[in-house]
């Protein structure tokens, strides 16, 4: 963000989410490590684990109620996550991340991320989740 | 549900105006979560967070907490984004299986409300 680069700073606050999601996972469900592909031979738990679907994600980190529609975190989550879902998984964006966002709009999601109280990052904070 | 975004649908343009798209999507085929994508003149980035609510309280006022369960979002598009764009290419009351729209693959799409900005 300091130096400018919004599309590349976008495509990091996407690895952001994803990396607290999946924190987020692990500690809910008291893993010492995310599981990996060597050590996963079930399918359906790969499925479910090795995904960079931030809908998949929000379930088995167990934050679902905070951002679903009903919860405190419905808003930040919607204009997060609408700009990273809509042309398919999210780290596609890496394929035209040179044009595609400007200072405005990587502002705007780095405030729907960070910004207290209602961001997505202050909201677990305050339920110490995070 | 369908029908439950259709009164929705009509509240909203009730109480603000006319609606460009007004659209149903589910991304895939692991995750039964739907994103409700709406696009109109007066939605913008300045009154976004007045109008996610008010789209927010209709859609749980409307829904069953069940049914409110299976919304993973609001997405509130300008009239220029492209995915709006390629969305304005169906017709009102579509439904689309497996298509790939602005490079995703939709699994499912209700399209409930279409209407090119210039006939809004």
């Amino acid at each position: 963000m300091s130096n400018q680069e919004w599309s590349v700073a976008v495509y990091i606050m996407g690895f952001v989410l994803e990396c607290i999601l999946k924190a987020l996972t692990c500690k809910a469900l008291n893993l010492a490590t995310y599981p990996e592909i060597k050590s996963t031979k079930h399918e359906k738990i790969k499925s479910y684990f090795l995904t960079h679907d931030f809908d998949m994600l929000l379930i088995i980190s167990g934050t679902s109620q905070i951002f679903g529609l009903s919860g405190e975190g419905a808003s930040s989550w919607s204009g997060f996550t609408q700009e990273y879902t809509k042309s398919g998984a999210w780290t596609n964006i890496r394929y035209d991340v040179l044009s595609r966002f400007d200072e405005k709009k990587a502002k705007s999601l780095y405030a729907y991320l960070t910004a207290p109280p209602d961001g997505i990052i202050p909201i677990l904070e305050s339920k110490k989740l995070w | 549900m369908v029908e439950k975004f259709k009164t929705i649908l009509n509240s909203i343009e009730t109480e603000r105006g006319n609606v460009a798209i007004f659209a149903l999507l589910r991304m895939d085929e692991f995750v039964d979560k739907w994103t409700v994508v709406i696009s109109a003149p007066w939605a913008t980035d300045e009154n976004r967070h007045e109008v996610f609510e008010m789209i927010r309280k209709k859609i749980v006022d409307t829904l069953t907490s069940a049914e409110a369960s299976e919304i993973a979002r609001i997405a509130i598009f300008p009239i220029d984004e492209h995915l709006i764009q390629e969305l304005l290419q169906f017709k009102s009351d579509t439904v689309v299986e497996n298509k790939k729209i602005n490079g995703n693959d939709i699994h499912s799409a209700y399209i409930i409300k279409s209407e090119t900005p210039a006939l809004v």
